[in-house]
């Protein structure tokens, strides 16, 4: 066995904020994981579960390993698989008149990113787990219950490997309704806890987005205001979430726009931000709102 | 009148044994004048292709015999390594032994180091690379 993955050493960027909101759902999953329960964070797109999954990892100071749901995954993608072989040759002729030849060939085991951290005690970051079908994702079953990874016989280095006591899984979800996304097992969601994560609050939102684009707090507070009130104005309240807020400021401040009123360039940012998630019978009046919103924030 | 010296008899000292006779060129005898230079020609210079195989074939042999036998004598002087290495170390612990024994005896302090703690795999050791990641 001579290929293993690579691991993330995770750091704390410049740009990541710490209300005590975040803080108090931080405080709470390291509890979780720490009683020896992985934790699940379901949420809709864009409300940071991939970043506070990876502020969540980054708590126990051990080295990470990120996954990624996908529906071609099996679960040879999860523990590794056997990849390439090496043969050998052996042509003995040493006394002259006996002739020997001896010839081998064995394949080599690759072991995948869940087999790494199991062994070495690493975080498990599973990113979108749901998007990988539910047979793909059995062998974490034994791994969370009974700290055991089953592994093929083909691997040489033993079958049954004992799950490392600093290992720890760490999920990501979107909700079923979402598109892509698989129904996941019972018997996993039962072995974890799952938080629910929503829309910040808004003095959160305001903070990520100012952090994020540069912009000042107040234009930023503006644009946090008008994407709220058009998140109100939707029947589906998910969206637009705090990507959206960061998008219109990073694109302002590219430009160099100031969010004032009247300001066409402004307007049609948000149009083309926030606009295509709403659906057609209700596009009239988010457009309507977005203009009131931009008069009343001048 | 002739002398009558006996000046032609000629002893040991003129006659060259066979091994004054190896290694020099060949004394060229009168039968050997008159032979032709094929007939001449001596088993040392020998001219035909399957005797040349022979020849070379034993070379070999020979080369890969001394080479067996220069690598079993450095086995040995590395096995003798490996001996000596154990046998000193084991007359250190003997003294070590005799040293507490004595310490036990006559209650007097000797002070040895502690064996060296166990080190823990580093993730260097481990071969695992690395990558940062800033979230």
């Amino acid at each position: 066995m001579d290929q293993q993955s690579d691991i993330l050493v995770l750091r704390e960027g410049d740009g990541f904020v710490e209300t005590p909101y975040i803080r108090e759902l931080t405080n709470r999953a390291v509890s979780y994981i720490k009683a020896g329960f992985p934790v699940n964070l379901s949420g809709p797109a864009g409300v940071g579960k991939t970043t506070l999954a990876l502020h969540i990892a980054a708590q126990f100071g051990r080295p990470a390993v990120l996954m990624c749901g996908d529906y071609e995954h099996e679960t040879s993608d999860l523990i590794g698989g056997l990849n390439g072989y090496h043969r050998k040759f052996m042509r003995d002729n040493f006394i002259r008149s006996v002739l020997k030849t001896d010839e081998t060939m064995t394949q080599h085991w690759a072991d995948d990113r869940l087999t790494t951290a199991c062994q070495h005690g690493f975080t498990l970051v599973y990113d979108e787990f749901t998007r990988s079908r539910p047979e793909a994702n059995n062998v974490l079953l034994s791994v969370l219950e009974e700290r055991i990874l089953i592994l093929p016989e083909a691997r040489q280095d033993g079958s049954y490997l004992k799950v490392h006591p600093d290992f720890r899984a760490i999920f990501t979800s979107n909700p079923e309704e979402y598109a892509g996304v698989q129904k996941s097992q019972d018997a996993l969601r039962d072995r974890m806890v799952t938080i629910e994560v929503g829309n910040f609050d808004e003095e959160t939102e305001i903070a990520i987005t100012h952090n994020k684009s540069k912009l000042s707090p107040e234009t930023c507070g503006r644009v946090v205001s008008l994407v709220r009130r058009v998140r109100e104005a939707k029947s589906n309240k998910l969206t637009p979430t705090v990507r959206a807020c960061i998008m219109i400021s990073k694109i302002l401040n590219l430009t160099g726009e100031a969010a004032p009123a009247g300001n066409d360039a402004f307007r049609q940012t948000c149009l083309d931000v926030l606009l295509p998630e709403v659906p057609n019978h209700e596009r009239g009046r988010v457009r309507q709102l977005i203009d009131d919103t931009i008069v009343s924030c001048s | 009148m002739e002398s009558e010296a006996l000046t032609k008899i000629r002893t040991m000292r003129q006659i060259k044994s066979s091994l004054d006779v190896a290694g020099r060129p060949r004394v060229k005898t009168t039968n050997g004048l008159s032979k032709a230079p094929a007939q001449s020609e001596s088993a040392d210079h020998p001219k035909d292709g399957l005797t040349m195989q022979v020849l070379a074939k034993e070379k070999a042999r020979t080369a890969a015999y001394e080479n067996s036998v220069k690598k079993s004598r450095q086995r040995l002087l590395s096995s003798r390594d490996r001996l000596a290495a154990i046998i000193s170390r084991n007359l250190a612990l003997t003294e070590l032994r005799h040293d507490l024994q004595r310490s036990r005896y006559q209650k007097v302090e000797v002070t040895c180091s502690p064996a060296p703690a166990a080190q823990k795999e580093t993730l260097a050791q481990s071969g695992l690379r690395q990558v940062d990641l800033e979230y």
